[in-house]
């Protein structure tokens, strides 16, 4: 898993990843060695390939988590995209992009170029 | 027929007219006292009425009245839609800075990832108010800045001699959607954009105080060099031409230039083991990335993963160790890929002038009003401005070609990520899109 937060690369450490599939809910975190950039997806309906886009009225959330600083996408403020080129009961890969807003202070981060390849747990 | 305001610059024996017709006789005594009498080519006798009728509609006090108008509606954004505040690297220092932790960034130690002005700026801020209230301080204070772009365009028009396109300029800088959200982006563009036209005021207009003006000239250039250091190289060749033989206003802003950039070079060497002159590890980086296959504009100018693997690896060293490696990254880069570079600059430059790829999934009706407009309209209005300064005036046509042509290229060169990159100089296309809204008698 990896992406560019800002234009910063962040790659995730082998073994910091974790992807589940649970009452149709889709969950790919993942966390860089340093543990300091913490990067969530979480898709909600979604079973073949396929783009879902989180913006208002949409169940998706991406979160980012960038030294202790949250940067929140949902149906409520920040936007994205998250892309499955491939989709199984086992695996997924996929691209995504987002823009996270921190709820409080109202900070704005972008996170794009992102990749995945997860094997569920 | 003479109209005393455009009538604009005297400089150095040579008298620039705004009209060809309509003296007579009357310049005789000048030239005998030795002026060089310049027809200036914008303004021919056959769109002069018009140019004039225009810088009567607006004069100063109509620019200053916009320019309030701007700062109100701006303050009346952020203040009811608070709208969220893009960070980058610079947001990241300046949490350091105020906390006491020097000029360093993340878990990495000190940096010279960034110029040291524009996080000490938001550092200031953040110091003073606390984080959050910090922010939008220095994020006010942009949009103040920007809010009196149009008085600072109005000016430099008349010092370029140049008002009719100058006030133009500046009522499109006043609607230009992007440059009004922009300013709430927390990276030193909004900084760049004024301070390069209050460089071109102080540079072109008539100065009581030669020296005086030297050095503010000259701080600027090494504020650049520092902070956007690609626009200090077109800035440093027209003080050199404009100021041709001045050594001693030529030498004032060197040593100003010196001066502010001598501290950082010095920190440089002391740190890094080699000085700071300007961002080497920030550019090495940026043309790094530009290859990667996740960042490149197209799979044939992407490297293996391998690179990206080991660009992960070196950006999360301490910068002395890491320069050497990324440099030899960088150059191993253009050893393979260098035949490719021509072809790879051509589509950057397209990209530059239109819409990066990172941006291509946002058509947000926010994006299509803020970005995707302005970016049509403008290229509209910049063929037709170029071809008809091309007749009318091309030295401005020319010069401001040239700098954005520079400009361009650096960028092509390196990578075309970011939109804000072309706000550093779309404001000076203004001028020539202003050309074709020049009202016809």
């Amino acid at each position: 898993m990896s992406a560019m937060v800002g234009s910063q690369q962040w790659t995730a450490a082998s073994g910091m990843i974790e992807a589940t599939v649970s009452n149709g809910v889709i969950a790919i975190a993942g966390m860089d060695a340093s543990a300091a950039v913490q990067i969530q997806l979480r898709v909600v309906g979604v079973s073949q390939p396929g783009t879902v886009q989180i913006a208002a009225g949409q169940p998706h959330v991406a979160m980012l988590s960038d030294r202790g600083t949250i940067y929140n996408a949902t149906g409520v403020a920040g936007s994205g995209t998250i892309t499955f080129s491939k989709l199984t009961s086992t695996e997924a890969e996929g691209t995504f992009s987002f823009v996270g807003i921190n709820p409080q202070s109202k900070l704005e981060q972008n996170v794009t170029n992102g990749k995945f390849s997860v094997r569920f747990k | 027929m003479f109209d005393p305001s455009p009538v604009s610059q005297q400089d150095g024996g040579v008298l620039v007219l705004t009209a060809q017709s309509g003296f007579g006789g009357a310049l005789s005594p000048l030239r005998s006292r030795g002026w060089r009498i310049v027809h200036h080519p914008a303004c021919s006798s056959r769109n002069f009425d018009s140019m004039r009728l225009a810088v009567r509609r607006l004069t100063w006090r109509h620019i200053l009245a916009i320019c309030t108008i701007s700062a109100i509606a701006r303050v009346v954004f952020l203040l009811i839609a608070e709208p969220p505040i893009p960070v980058a690297e610079d947001y990241a220092i300046a949490r350091h800075i105020a906390a006491g932790d020097g000029f360093s960034i993340y878990e990495r130690g000190p940096t010279s990832i960034k110029g040291p002005l524009y996080p000490t700026y938001l550092a200031a801020w953040l110091w003073v108010l606390g984080e959050q209230n910090g922010l939008r301080a220095a994020i006010l204070v942009q949009h103040l800045l920007y809010a009196a772009m149009p008085a600072l365009l109005f000016q430099l028009g008349r010092a370029i001699a140049r008002p009719t396109l100058g006030t133009i300029a500046a009522v499109l800088f006043a609607l230009h959607p992007t440059y009004f959200y922009h300013a709430t982006v927390a990276e030193n563009t909004t900084w760049v954009v004024v301070m390069s036209a209050l460089w071109g005021m102080l540079v072109f207009r008539e100065s009581r105080s030669p020296i005086g003006t030297a050095l503010a000239a000259g701080a600027i250039i090494g504020s650049f060099i520092l902070e956007k250091p690609m626009l200090a190289v077109p800035m440093a060749m027209i003080l050199g031409l404009r100021w041709w033989r001045r050594w001693q206003q030529l030498t004032t802003a060197a040593l100003a230039a010196a001066l502010l950039v001598l501290p950082w070079a010095v920190r440089g060497a002391v740190l890094f083991g080699e000085p700071t002159l300007t961002k080497s590890y920030s550019s090495t980086l940026t043309f790094i990335h530009s290859w990667l296959p996740s960042m490149a504009v197209h799979p044939r100018y992407a490297v293996p993963d391998s690179v990206e693997r080991a660009l992960d690896s070196l950006t999360k060293l301490p910068e002395r160790q890491a320069l050497p490696a990324l440099r030899s990254l960088a150059t191993d880069i253009l050893a393979t890929k260098w035949s490719i570079m021509p072809e790879r600059t051509i589509v950057h430059a397209l990209i530059f002038w239109t819409i990066p790829p990172r941006y291509w999934q946002s058509w947000s009706l926010a994006f299509v009003v803020v970005r995707i407009v302005p970016v049509v309209l403008l290229t509209v209005l910049w063929i037709w401005g170029m071809a008809i300064l091309w007749r009318q005036d091309r030295p401005l046509l020319l010069g401001v070609l040239g700098i954005v042509a520079w400009v361009t290229l650096v960028y092509s060169l390196y990578h075309v990520l970011n939109i804000r990159y072309k706000l550093e100089v779309e404001w000076l296309e203004l001028f020539v899109c202003a050309a074709p809204l020049v009202p016809k008698r």
